[in-house]
C-alpha cells in the first residue's frame, strides 16, 4: 500500500461534500501555478563511505542514506514564468531529529518557540564518535545551510538505531516579497498567521536501511556492543528515486489532426498554436518500484509492500484533462484554452508551462517541466 | 357504579383476638379496653362495577366480606376473602381494600395491630335510558370521500327466504314504551371492528330499536324527527372479540345504533327475518386516525433514574424533521448536541460520541446508523418506547460515561393480524405481525434504494463510478409468549450497509484498488429474554448471540478487516423486602472474539503499520441497586457496578452511584444523583502497532439536581442542573516509551481530562388526545485538555445554547401537522492559519491555530410535517410530507472546506430546503 491516501482522499472529500450540498467551484486549484511554489523536495546520495553500498552505476541515486553519507537536497520551484532558478531565491535549511512514529514537522513544532539566530550550525560526523563508549547526540534542530540545495552529511546518532529519521525544513521567501528572516520569524515564534508568499516545506530524509548500516559498521569493525548484524544477502537496498526515461509529445489540433509525436526532454520548449491540445505521455520505469517490508504487529513480523507511482500535474494556463495519474506510462492531455481560473483568455507572454512529478510512495521523487510556446494569433 | 368504601364500612376492632375454633359460633365482640384508640380510616376508594361483568346476561351481584389486619403502619395486610361472590368482585374488593389507608390504632399510647373486616356490596348498574330519535350527531361520513365504512354484512340463511330454525319470537305489542329488552330469543348477533386496522371495538353500546319506514342499510343521514318513546328496545355491549347478541327483537326491521367512545355514532336499519337469526359485521370509524390506540403494556422499571426523558411511538413517528426514527428523534431533548448535516452522531451532555451507550432490548447495539446518519439500524415501528437517561444513570449500564438510550422493543399485536407498507425517500419497509396461540409475534424488514436513484443523478463526467452503489437493509424479528410464571421473547435483529465507489480518472489506463473506496458493515444479532414475577421476586434473564463484520478499504492505503462474534448474558432478580425496601442484583458477562486486520498509516507519524490479531476479550459485571424509602416522600437509590476487564483491558473498576428522589409535593419532585462511571477505550487504542496496550480505563463522576413540576392539562415542567468531572481520557501521545525491553512511540496516553457542566430545561406537553410538543432549551459547557499542565479548550462538540420547539397538532379528519424550530450555537473548530508544504506526500499540512478557538456560525432551521390518513374498512392509508429547512436556510455552516494550501477557506453549509414525502398503507 501507498502513502498517496492523503492526497487522494483529500482531493475526494471536496467532490463528494460539493455533491452533496451543491457549493461552487470558488477555491484555488491545486494544479494551477500563480504563485511561487515548492513542487517537491528530492534527496539523493551524493557521497558515501561506504564501498561496495551501490554496486550498480547505473542504478538510480538513493534517497535513503546512511549516517556519514552526502545528500545533497533540491527543492522543485515553480512559478507561473517557468521553473525557479537557485540563486533567485536564499531558502534557510534546518534540519532535526524525528523520533519514530512521529509526523513531519513534530520535531520543530516541539522545538518552537526559538529565534533562527540562535539556531546552531549543523556539524558533520566523525569515525571516532564509533569508538567512543556513546553515540553522540544529535543537535537538534541544526541549520543545514543557507542556499537553495544544500548538501548534507548525515550524522551518527543513537535514535537512528531506533527508527529515527530526519526532519529537513525549508524557509524561504518568494522571488520579490517577504525576505526569508520575516518567513522564518513568525514560524519559528510560533504565530499563528504567517505570511501567504512565504514558502514553507518539511521533508523526511530516511535514515537506513537499519540492516544496511549494521552490515557496514559490521564490515568497519564498529558494530556497537550487543547488536549483531543481518546477512549481506538478506538485506534490502535502500530507498531510491525513480526516473523518468521518457516524454513524448504529441500536438492535437482542434480539427483532430495530428503531427507527429516528438521525443522531449525536461525544460524543452514546444511551439503549438491556441486551442490544440498537446498530449504529454512520461515514461518511468516499472522496475525501478521497489520492494520494502512494513510492521506487522509492532515488529512481531514484516509484511512486504511494492511501490506505485504517483504522478501529479500542473500547469500556469490552460486546461489539464486530470491533475493526477498513477501507472508507469502516463499521459495527460493539455488543451490551450483558458480554464476556468485562468485571469487572460490567452497565456501572458504567448507562453506556458507544465510541471509533472512523481513519487514512488516512499520518499523516491522526481520531476520535469515542459515549456510552450503559445501561438495565440487565432484566439478569438 | 361506583362504591366509596369509606368510614361507613368500618367494623367495630377486634384488637389481637384470634378467630374462632372450627364448629364454633362466632363470639360478639369484647368492648374495647379504656387505654384502646381504635384505626381511623384517613381515605376513600372508588370501585366501578367492571363493564364485562355488567354486559353478561346475569351480572354477579352481592356482598363480599374482606378481613384484614390493620397494621402498625396503618397499611392492610393479610386480606383474606371471607364471603365471596363472584372471582372477579373478590379480587376487586381486595385490591380497593388494599388501597385503604389507617392512622394505626394504639394502646396505651403505642400502636397496635388489630383485626377489622368490612363488607362490600356489588350491584350491577341499571341499563342507560334509550337514546332520544333526534337524528343523530352524524352521518358517519368523515370527509365525503365515499369511502366504504360501515357497509353492513347483514347475513341471514344466504338465499333470503326468511325461513330459518330460530326460537319463537315475543310479539311486539307486548312491549312497552320505554322498555329495554334483555331477554327472549336470540335475533341477532353482530361484531363490530375499527375501521383501518379491523381490531375489536369491546364496550360498545348496541340499542335496537324499530326502524319504522326507513329502509334496509346504514343510515348516514341525520334524522330529524319528533322525539317519542320506541315501541321496543333491546341492547346489548360488545366483548372483547366485538361480538354481541341481541335478543326478543320482533320480526320485521330494527334500527341498530351503536354507540362506542372515540367512534362515530353508527345506525343501520336491519331485516329481521322470523326464525332466523340475523348476523352482521361493521366497521366503526374512529374519530381520528391512532395506529397506537391498541396500548401495549411494558413493565416499568421501578428504579427512578434522576433523569429519564422518554418518548412514545406516536409522538417520534410524526416528529417533523427527523423522518420517524426513534434516535434522530432524541436530539430534541435537552442535553444532546445537534449533530452535523441531521448525521448519526449522539453528543449527550458535552460528551464525545463514543461514550454513550445505546441498548436495545438489554443489550447494546454495536451500530446506531445506516451509512452513519441516514436512518436508524431497527424499525422505529417495532419499540414501544424509547427512554433517553442523560447521566447518572442506574448501575444496570456499564461501559459508558456519557449517557444512555434505552430502547425497549415491544411485543406483536394480539387483536388480531396487522401490518403495512411504508415507503419514503430513502427506502421501504414491511412490517406483520399478531398472535400466535397465547403469544405474538412481529417481523419488519426495510431496504434502501438509494442505489438505483444515486447513478441517475451522478453526472456522467464526475468521474464517480458507483460498482455497488450504497444500499442498506434490516429486519427485526420479534417472537413473544407466556411461560411458567413469566414471558418469553425470541428476538432477531440485523443490518446490512455495503458500497463500492470507484473514482477512475479520466487518464487512467489502469483501475485497481488506489482508485477505489468499498466499505461493508453487517451485523446479526438473536437474543433470549424471560422475565418472570414470583412473589416478591422479579427475575430476567436473557443471553444474546451477535455476529459483526466490518470492511474497508480505501484508496489502497487503508485496509480494515473485522469479524466479531459477541456473548452477552444479563441476569437480574430483584425483591421487594419491605414496603420502603427494594434490592435488584444483577450481572452481566460479556464476551468479544475478534479477528481484526488493519493496514493503515499510524495515528501519528507518516508510516504504515499492519495488525493482524486475533483475540478474545472479557468484561463480567455484577451490579446493585436498592431503593429504600425513608419517608413517604423521600426515596434513596444507592447502587454500585463492579466491571473486570480482561483480554484487550487488563483493569477492574468499581463505581459506587447514588440517587434521590423527593416528592416535595404531590406535583412537584426533586431528583439529585452523584455517581462514578467508567469506560473502556477503544479496540485500536489498546492495539500493539496502533495503540498503546498499557491504557487503563476511562473515568468520569456525574453530578446533578434537577426539579420537575406537573401542571395541569397534562404539562410538565422540569429544570435539571449538571457538572461532570472526566479524568484518564485517552488522548494522542507523541512521546517515545521503553515497552517490552524496546523504546517505541507510546501514541496514546491516558493524560487527558474533561469538565461539562450546564443547565437543561424541558417544558412539554404530553400526548393526549389532539396536541403534545416540548421547548426544551440547554445552556451548558464543555472543555477538555489533554494533560494537567494544559490551559482548558473548548471540546469539539460544544455547543453552548441548544433551543428546540417542537408542537404537532391532530386536526379534523386525520389531518397532522407538526413544526420544529431550532437554534443552536456553532461548534468550536481548530482553524488551519496556513499550510505547510509535506514533499513526502505531495501536499500541504494545515497548521492549525488555537484548538477550539473559532466558533461556527450559529444554526437555525425550521422542519415542517403534515400527516394526512385515509380510514377504509380493512385498511388505512397515510400520506405524509416531511420538509427539512422550510425556509432555506442556506447560512448554515456545518464546517469550512480550505483550499490546497490552506491559505483560503470556503463555508460547505447545511443541507438546503428537502422535501421528503413518505406513503404507508397498513392493515
Amino acid at each position: 500500500m501507498t502513502r498517496f491516501a492523503v492526497p487522494r482522499l483529500r482531493r475526494l472529500m471536496p467532490l463528494a461534500l460539493c455533491a452533496a450540498t451543491a457549493c461552487a467551484e470558488a477555491l484555488p486549484q491545486e494544479g494551477l501555478i500563480i504563485t511561487d511554489r515548492n513542487l517537491a523536495i528530492r534527496t539523493e546520495v551524493t557521497a558515501t563511505v561506504f564501498p561496495g553500498i551501490d554496486p550498480d552505476p547505473m542504478a538510480p541515486p538513493r534517497a535513503e542514506a546512511l549516517p556519514f553519507e552526502t545528500v545533497r537536497i533540491t527543492p522543485y520551484l515553480v512559478g507561473p514564468e517557468g521553473p525557479i532558478t537557485p540563486d533567485a531565491v536564499e531558502p534557510v535549511w534546518i534540519a532535526c531529529e524525528l523520533s519514530p512514529g512521529a509526523g513531519l514537522f513534530s520535531c520543530m513544532d516541539a522545538a518552537i518557540p526559538l529565534k533562527l539566530a540562535d539556531i546552531p550550525e549543523c556539524e558533520a560526523p566523525d569515525f571516532a564518535d564509533l569508538m567512543g563508549e556513546e553515540l553522540p547526540a544529535f543537535v537538534s534542530p541544526c541549520i543545514i545551510a543557507r542556499e537553495t540545495a544544500p548538501e548534507f552529511v548525515v550524522p551518527l546518532a543513537a535514535g537512528i538505531f531506533l527508527g529515527a529519521d530526519i526532519e529537513l525544513t525549508m524557509i524561504s521567501g518568494p522571488r520579490e516579497g517577504t525576505s526569508t528572516e520575516d518567513c522564518a520569524e513568525p514560524l519559528l515564534d510560533g504565530e499563528y498567521e504567517l505570511p501567504n508568499d512565504c514558502l514553507y516545506s518539511v521533508q523526511r530524509l530516511s535514515l537506513g536501511p537499519l540492516d544496511q548500516l549494521l552490515v557496514q559498521l559490521a564490515a568497519f569493525g564498529a558494530l556497537p556492543d550487543g547488536i549483531e548484524a543481518p546477512d549481506p544477502e538478506d538485506v534490502r537496498d535502500g530507498d531510491r528515486n525513480p526516473r523518468i526515461t521518457g516524454i513524448e509529445v504529441l500536438v492535437i489540433h482542434p480539427d483532430g489532426s495530428t503531427e507527429d509525436p516528438v521525443e522531449v526532454s525536461s525544460g524543452d520548449t514546444v511551439m503549438a498554436a491556441w486551442g490544440d491540445t498537446l498530449r504529454v505521455t512520461t515514461f518511468s520505469p516499472e522496475e525501478d518500484l521497489q520492494l520494502y517490508d512494513i510492521s506487522v504487529n509492532n515488529g512481531e513480523s514484516t509484511q512486504e509492500e511494492q511501490e506505485a507511482y504517483q504522478g501529479d500535474w500542473f500547469r500556469t494556463w490552460g486546461q489539464l484533462l486530470s491533475g493526477s495519474s498513477d501507472d508507469p506510462e502516463s499521459y495527460n492531455e493539455w488543451t490551450l484554452q483558458p480554464g476556468s481560473q485562468d485571469e487572460q483568455d490567452t497565456p501572458p507572454n504567448d507562453e506556458a508551462w507544465l510541471y509533472y512529478v512523481v513519487r514512488d510512495g516512499r520518499q523516491g521523487v522526481n520531476w520535469w517541466n515542459l515549456h510552450v510556446q503559445v501561438d495565440s494569433s487565432e484566439a478569438p | 357504579m361506583a362504591l366509596a368504601l369509606g368510614f361507613a364500612a368500618w367494623m367495630p376492632a377486634r384488637a389481637m383476638a384470634a378467630p374462632p375454633a372450627e364448629g364454633e359460633a362466632p363470639a360478639e365482640a369484647p368492648p374495647a379496653p379504656e387505654d384502646f384508640v381504635p384505626a381511623a380510616l384517613q381515605n376513600s376508594v372508588e370501585l366501578d362495577y367492571p363493564a364485562e361483568l355488567a354486559a353478561r346476561e346475569e351480572p354477579p351481584s352481592g356482598t363480599v366480606e374482606v378481613t384484614y389486619v390493620v397494621g402498625v403502619d396503618g397499611v392492610p395486610k393479610e386480606l383474606e376473602v371471607s364471603q365471596s361472590v363472584d372471582p372477579e368482585l373478590d379480587a376487586l374488593a381486595l385490591e380497593a381494600v388494599g388501597k385503604l389507608r389507617y392512622a394505626p390504632a394504639t394502646y396505651q399510647g403505642n400502636p397496635v395491630e388489630v383485626v377489622l373486616s368490612i363488607q362490600i356490596p356489588f350491584a350491577p348498574p341499571p341499563p342507560p335510558p334509550p337514546p332520544e330519535l333526534d337524528g343523530g350527531d352524524g352521518d358517519g361520513d368523515g370527509d365525503g370521500d365515499g369511502d366504504a365504512v360501515g357497509d353492513g354484512d347483514a347475513v341471514g340463511d344466504g338465499d333470503g327466504d326468511g325461513n330459518g330454525d330460530g326460537d319463537a319470537v315475543q310479539d311486539p305489542e307486548e312491549f312497552e314504551s320505554g322498555d329495554t329488552q334483555t331477554e327472549g330469543a336470540l335475533r341477532l348477533t353482530g361484531t363490530v371492528l375499527t375501521a383501518g386496522d379491523r381490531t375489536p371495538v369491546p364496550e360498545a353500546r348496541v340499542i335496537a330499536i324499530p326502524a319504522g319506514d326507513l329502509p334496509a342499510g346504514q343510515i348516514k343521514r341525520r334524522i330529524y324527527e319528533d322525539p317519542e318513546a320506541p315501541a321496543w328496545t333491546a341492547s346489548a355491549f360488545t366483548d372483547e372479540e366485538g361480538e354481541f347478541e341481541l335478543r326478543g327483537v320482533p320480526d320485521g326491521k330494527a334500527r341498530l345504533v351503536v354507540l362506542a367512545p372515540g367512534f362515530e355514532r353508527f345506525e343501520y336499519v336491519v331485516p329481521v327475518v322470523q326464525g332466523q337469526i340475523t348476523n352482521v359485521r361493521w366497521y366503526l370509524r374512529p374519530l381520528e386516525a391512532n395506529p397506537f390506540k391498541t396500548t401495549v403494556d411494558v413493565e416499568r422499571e421501578e428504579m427512578v433514574e434522576v433523569t429519564t426523558r422518554s418518548i412514545s411511538v406516536e409522538e417520534l413517528t410524526t416528529l417533523p424533521g427527523t423522518q420517524g426514527d426513534a434516535l434522530k428523534a432524541i436530539a430534541n431533548f435537552p442535553g444532546v448536541a445537534r449533530p452535523p448535516f441531521a448525521g448519526g452522531l449522539l453528543v449527550i451532555r458535552g460528551s464525545a460520541p463514543g461514550d454513550s451507550a445505546v441498548y436495545l432490548g438489554y443489550h447494546e447495539i454495536p451500530t446506531l446508523f445506516h451509512f452513519g446518519g441516514i436512518t436508524s439500524v431497527f424499525n422505529s415501528d417495532i419499540l414501544a418506547q424509547i427512554d433517553f437517561i442523560p447521566g447518572n444513570f442506574d448501575s444496570r449500564y456499564g461501559d459508558a460515561i456519557g449517557g444512555v438510550v434505552n430502547v425497549v422493543p415491544r411485543k406483536g399485536r394480539r387483536d388480531g393480524y396487522h401490518g403495512y407498507i411504508d415507503s419514503d425517500i430513502f427506502d421501504t419497509g414491511v412490517l406483520v405481525e399478531g398472535k400466535v396461540g397465547k403469544g405474538s409475534f412481529a417481523l419488519s424488514g426495510r431496504r434502501s434504494y438509494i442505489d438505483f436513484i444515486l447513478p441517475l443523478v451522478i453526472p456522467s463526467d464526475a468521474g464517480l463510478n458507483f460498482t455497488l452503489a450504497p444500499r442498506y437493509w434490516d429486519y427485526q424479528g420479534l417472537f413473544d409468549y407466556p411461560v411458567g410464571d413469566g414471558n418469553l421473547s425470541v428476538r432477531a435483529f440485523g443490518s446490512d450497509d455495503r458500497t463500492i465507489l470507484a473514482f477512475a480518472g479520466p487518464n487512467d489506463d489502469v483501475v485497481d484498488d488506489r482508485n477505489s473506496v468499498e466499505s461493508t458493515q453487517w451485523f446479526h444479532r438473536a437474543d433470549l429474554v424471560y422475565t418472570a414475577r414470583k412473589g416478591a421476586w422479579d427475575f430476567l434473564v436473557t443471553p444474546s448471540y451477535r455476529r459483526t463484520y466490518i470492511g474497508v478499504a480505501a484508496v489502497g492505503a487503508f485496509g480494515l478487516d473485522i469479524r466479531a462474534l459477541d456473548i452477552s448474558v444479563r441476569a437480574e432478580a430483584a425483591k421487594r423486602v419491605s414496603d420502603r425496601l427494594r434490592v435488584r442484583v444483577g450481572t452481566e458477562f460479556r464476551s468479544t472474539s475478534s479477528e481484526v486486520l488493519v493496514d493503515a498509516p499510524q495515528f501519528s507519524g507518516d508510516g504504515q503499520a499492519v495488525v493482524e490479531v486475533e483475540g478474545t476479550s472479557y468484561s463480567p459485571a455484577i451490579y446493585t441497586t436498592a431503593t429504600m424509602a425513608a419517608t413517604d416522600k423521600l426515596n434513596f437509590y444507592p447502587g454500585v457496578r463492579l466491571t473486570a476487564y480482561a483480554g484487550l483491558l487488563d483493569a477492574v473498576t468499581v463505581d459506587p452511584r447514588l440517587r434521590f428522589s423527593y416528592d416535595a409535593t404531590s406535583a412537584t419532585r426533586l431528583t439529585g444523583g452523584v455517581g462514578m462511571y467508567s469506560q473502556s477505550p477503544e479496540p485500536f487504542e489498546l492495539s500493539d502497532g496502533f495503540g498503546n496496550p498499557q491504557l487503563g480505563p476511562e473515568r468520569a463522576v456525574h453530578t446533578s439536581l434537577g426539579v420537575s413540576h406537573e401542571f395541569p392539562y397534562d404539562l410538565n415542567l422540569e429544570v435539571t442542573g449538571f457538572y461532570k468531572y472526566l479524568w484518564d481520557q485517552v488522548d494522542v501521545s507523541q512521546r517515545v516509551v521503553l515497552r517490552d525491553g524496546a523504546l517505541t512511540p507510546e501514541f496514546f496516553s491516558n493524560t487527558g481530562e474533561g469538565r461539562i457542566y450546564g443547565a437543561e430545561l424541558l417544558f412539554r406537553k404530553a400526548l393526549t388526545r389532539n396536541l403534545f410538543g416540548w421547548v426544551s432549551y440547554t445552556l451548558s459547557r464543555s472543555e477538555r485538555r489533554v494533560t494537567p499542565e494544559d490551559p482548558w479548550a473548548l471540546f469539539t462538540f460544544d455547543q453552548t445554547h441548544i433551543l428546540t420547539l417542537i408542537a404537532s397538532y391532530k386536526l379534523p379528519y386525520n389531518w397532522q401537522i407538526g413544526a420544529r424550530f431550532r437554534l443552536v450555537s456553532g461548534n468550536p473548530v481548530t482553524p488551519c492559519t496556513d499550510g505547510i508544504f509535506n514533499a513526502s506526500t505531495g501536499g500541504y499540512d494545515c497548521r492549525l491555530g488555537p484548538t477550539n478557538g473559532d466558533r461556527l456560525p450559529a444554526f437555525h432551521q425550521l422542519d415542517l410535517r403534515v400527516d394526512k390518513t385515509w380510514i377504509y374498512r380493512l385498511w388505512q392509508f397515510t400520506l405524509y410530507l416531511d420538509v427539512q429547512n422550510a425556509y432555506n436556510n442556506t447560512s448554515n455552516v456545518e464546517f469550512q472546506n480550505y483550499s490546497f494550501n490552506f491559505q483560503e477557506q470556503q463555508p460547505i453549509t447545511s443541507l438546503p430546503i428537502i422535501p421528503s414525502l413518505g406513503l404507508k398503507a397498513s392493515f
